[in-house]
């Protein structure tokens, strides 16, 4: 196991005895070695908390956390992780080469190679012309760029991003998404948690949803793919021949007083329809939604949720 | 080792790069220079002035580093969060707290040895000028010794700097606890003198008085102790075995507040 | 338009500028040549509040103190009382910050004893002196020399003479002095001596210049002493008053005092001068 967290509590004293926050309660998951594992959930939810005490900075209230059977108390635990934080900051007087040395150097990267290390990583995060330059020239994706290279040059097996795209242009977010996918194609283990959907949706073998410090759900890819019947058709009249067909097709049936919902996916939805024309179905209404993960998403917050959200 | 060897030149290059450290080196240069100018003012004792002068600035230049740049450099890592570039990789609390600490003293220690050198340079060229009957009391030997002392109260000073640090991350608080040190430090052999006299003379002494002279003054660092400059100036040699108590004093407290810094930064949350 | 505009605002500035600052220097300057008594810092504030730039204070306040007489001098304009009070404790502090100061003992001994007659603060400080610099000869010579030649107190003199004779770099001369002193009294020759090896230690001019009129008129009045020893001996009585060396042709004419004042007899057959240059201020 690459991580595994058991029964995290994380409880903040706001100024000299003030309220108790719980920024995170009773988090447990485990994380596989080569998976790629999203966290997502609204702001002030404790995801960067949780990250954060994976990676050694703030001590869990209650609870246990170990990397590679480590603690995040022993530095070696952080041998083999590479981490980038939410909007980063590095040492504006230096420069992004400087840094991927010390980088390569304090992780143990042989000293030969870590020339050809460094000019590969530039080159594939796009910032060749501008390794030499001081990082106070750096434009923001620049700089989160170089954060990655700075988290990547010593080829860890575990890597944390704390909001990767926050401050990516649309081409830098390609180019992360290329770059996690390219990851995991070589089998590391890859940590994140984001807003956007969207790309936690492509990426992530594994989904936690966490809202106001607690965790909601843990959802696999499959869950994802079942939910992702994306389709929504409303039909009457459905005999068992019929729904013998359909449901061979891999959509799933709900059967209801007055009609049968149909979930299924866009592409089987073709095959569906040409069943329910030649049966004589009738199909009442035709739901598409394209945001499954969005829906559980909110649905896991629910209202009253929200609501507290807002007013915190 | 390495590691911490690594942050020492990290640190040091950020620092090195600093504008203020440009602007300290100038003010020190035109310092050095003007000494030039005072040939002509002094009667006998021209010797004993240019030290004066020459190891004041070199003192001076590096209060003002270690007092702005190197608070700075301490207070910025964790306001501006790059501490976190530093503590994602494999280091422990305790090796990062080293390797600012070796990073601000190599950076004092570089800046205030281009200004020896540089001095060197101007008392040279001014003694070989001018007739060394004014020069009589001078000895390049005190010159260095005093610049050596004075190097090892900035391994103090930086010390407690990295302590206040651990403590408190502004930089405004730093500076004042420090500045106090510093004022103390440099005082309390005096206050000490003063308060043991008085107590000769009126043979009274108040339970305070007495606590202070006793116990509270070891608290301090006496910074006065490496200040052997007036020595230097008339061509006194400080003998081996004072050195080397001194240099052991300097390095023994310096440890004791590494170490308990360490301690504190071990329990501090970085949010 | 606007450049121009900014221009002139410009040059406006800078003549009002130039104005008050041209006005501002003359009141200064007006102020600062008033006798006016500085006030000075107490050494016991200076002193801590040096922290460890102790040696560069003292350097600083030695350098007001010089330049303090300088302007004196070249204006020659008189010295107050306070104004030597305030003097003296500079060179108190000055010695508090740097004990081994040699150019604050100097000035002492150069200004106090000899420019304004404070030889009790002069001899003060450089007993002070005389703690931390105990193989410097100089020191107990003055201290000596003040005792014998301005204080007329033979028997410390004797004592300081003696002790500056044990230290390396003393000439036999002051052995010699401190021997004679029991047995023959007061002589200008003595002074003369003093003087002459202090312009030896001294490059500044105007100091110079004091010192060269001083011996000038030490060695007149020495050299009218001798005459009027010569006088007593072939007369068996001393001369009433100058003119009888000019009258007996011992002499072509009564030397003139470069102080201005005139010189007279007294009746031991001594020398002195009306302008009393012991006491005029420099």
């Amino acid at each position: 196991m690459s991580i595994i967290c058991n029964h995290i509590d994380k409880t903040f004293k706001t100024g000299l005895g003030g309220k108790t926050v719980h920024a995170v309660t009773d988090v447990s998951f485990e994380v596989s070695p080569g998976e790629v594992f999203g966290i997502v959930g609204p702001n002030g939810a404790g995801k960067s908390t949780l990250l954060k005490m994976f990676m050694g900075f703030l001590r869990p209230s209650s609870g246990e956390i170990t990397l590679f059977g480590k603690s995040p108390s022993d530095p070696l635990s952080r041998m083999n992780l590479g981490y980038l934080s939410e909007n980063p900051c590095f040492y504006e007087h230096l420069s992004a080469i400087e840094l991927m040395q010390f980088s390569a150097r304090v992780s143990g990267v042989d000293s030969k190679k870590t020339k050809n290390k460094i000019s590969r990583l530039l080159k594939l995060m796009n910032l060749e012309h501008a390794g030499k330059r001081k990082l106070r020239g750096y434009s923001k994706g620049m700089v989160q760029r170089a954060g990655i290279c700075f988290a990547l040059i010593h080829d860890p097996d575990l890597i944390v991003l704390d909001e990767p795209m926050s401050g990516l242009d649309p081409i830098g977010r390609k180019l992360l998404v290329d770059l996690v996918l390219d990851l995991k194609s070589k089998g590391k283990t890859i940590l994140f948690c984001s807003h956007i959907l969207n790309d936690v949706e492509r990426l992530c073998d594994r989904i936690a949803i966490m809202c106001n410090g607690g965790l909601k759900y843990i959802l696999s890819h499959e869950n994802l793919i079942e939910q992702g019947k994306q389709v929504t058709l409303s039909v009457s009249n459905l005999t068992r021949e019929g729904s013998e067909k359909i449901g061979s097709t891999g959509a799933i049936l709900k059967v209801e007083e007055n009609q049968t919902i149909i979930f299924c996916s866009q592409k089987q939805l073709k095959n569906i329809m040409n069943i329910t024309a030649a049966y004589g179905i009738k199909t009442s209404n035709i739901d598409v939604s394209s945001n499954t993960l969005e829906q559980l998403f909110l649905d896991a917050i629910s209202v009253d949720v929200v609501e507290e959200v807002c007013h915190v | 080792m390495k590691r911490i060897q690594a942050l020492a030149i990290l640190t040091f290059k950020e620092g090195i790069r600093d504008r203020a450290l440009y602007g300290i080196t100038i003010m020190a240069v035109m310092m050095l220079l003007a000494t030039i100018l005072l040939t002509n003012l002094f009667g006998h004792e021209l010797g004993k002035v240019m030290v004066d002068l020459c190891l004041s600035t070199i003192a001076f230049a590096g209060l003002l580093l270690t007092f702005f740049v190197n608070i700075n450099l301490m207070a910025k890592d964790i306001d501006k969060r790059t501490v976190y570039s530093v503590l994602s990789k494999p280091f422990s609390r305790t090796e990062y707290i080293m390797g600012k600490y070796f990073g601000l003293i190599l950076l004092v220690f570089v800046s205030l040895f281009l200004l020896v050198v540089f001095s060197t340079g101007i008392i040279f060229i001014i003694k070989s000028a001018d007739a060394s009957l004014y020069f009589k009391d001078f000895s390049w030997i005190c010159y260095f010794q005093a610049f050596a002392f004075q190097l090892m109260m900035f391994v103090l000073l930086n010390a407690v700097i990295i302590f206040f640090s651990s403590i408190t991350s502004s930089s405004f608080l730093t500076l004042i606890f420090s500045l106090s040190v510093y004022v103390t430090g440099q005082s309390i052999e005096e206050v000490v003198s003063f308060f043991k006299k008085e107590a000769l003379v009126y043979n009274i002494t108040s339970p305070v008085n007495q606590f202070v002279v006793e116990y509270l003054q070891y608290v301090f660092p006496n910074l006065s102790a490496f200040d052997i400059k007036m020595f230097a100036s008339h061509g006194k040699l400080i003998s081996i075995s004072h050195t080397l108590s001194l240099f052991g004093y300097s390095i023994v407290y310096s440890a004791l507040l590494l170490f308990f810094a360490s301690l504190i930064f071990n329990k501090r949350e970085l949010k | 338009m606007k450049a121009g505009k900014s221009l002139l605002v410009f040059i406006f500035l800078l003549g009002v500028f130039v104005f008050f600052s041209g006005s501002l220097e003359k009141k200064r300057e007006r102020l600062l040549m008033s006798n006016f008594v500085e006030y000075t810092i107490p050494s016991k504030l200076i002193v801590p509040a040096s922290l460890e730039f102790k040696g560069l204070s003292s350097d600083f306040l030695l350098f007001k103190f010089m330049t303090y007489i300088g302007g004196k001098v070249a204006q020659k304009s008189n010295i107050s009382d306070e104004q030597w009070t305030s003097l003296v404790s500079t060179l108190e502090t000055i010695t508090d910050l740097d004990p081994y100061f040699w150019d604050a003992y100097l000035f002492s001994e150069m200004f106090l004893a000899w420019g304004a007659g404070r030889i009790k603060e002069a001899n003060q400080l450089l007993l002070k002196g005389t703690r931390y610099l105990p193989e410097n000869y100089r020191l107990f010579y003055y201290l000596g020399f003040n005792y014998y030649y301005f204080l007329k107190d033979n028997k410390s003199a004797s004592r300081y003479f003696m002790e500056a004779a044990k230290l390396p770099g003393c000439s036999s001369y002051v052995a010699r002095l401190a021997a004679r002193l029991s047995v023959y009294s007061f002589q200008h020759r003595d002074g003369i001596v003093f003087l002459q090896d202090m312009l030896k230690n001294t490059k500044d001019k105007s100091v110079r210049d004091q010192f060269e009129m001083r011996i000038l008129t030490l060695e007149k009045m020495e050299f009218l002493e001798k005459k009027i020893d010569k006088y007593e001996r072939i007369y068996r009585t001393y001369p009433n008053s100058l003119n009888d060396l000019v009258v007996s042709g011992l002499i072509d004419k009564i030397p003139e005092d470069p102080y201005g004042g005139k010189f007279m007899i007294m009746q031991n057959g001594r020398v002195y001068t009306t302008s009393n240059m012991l006491t005029k201020t420099e």
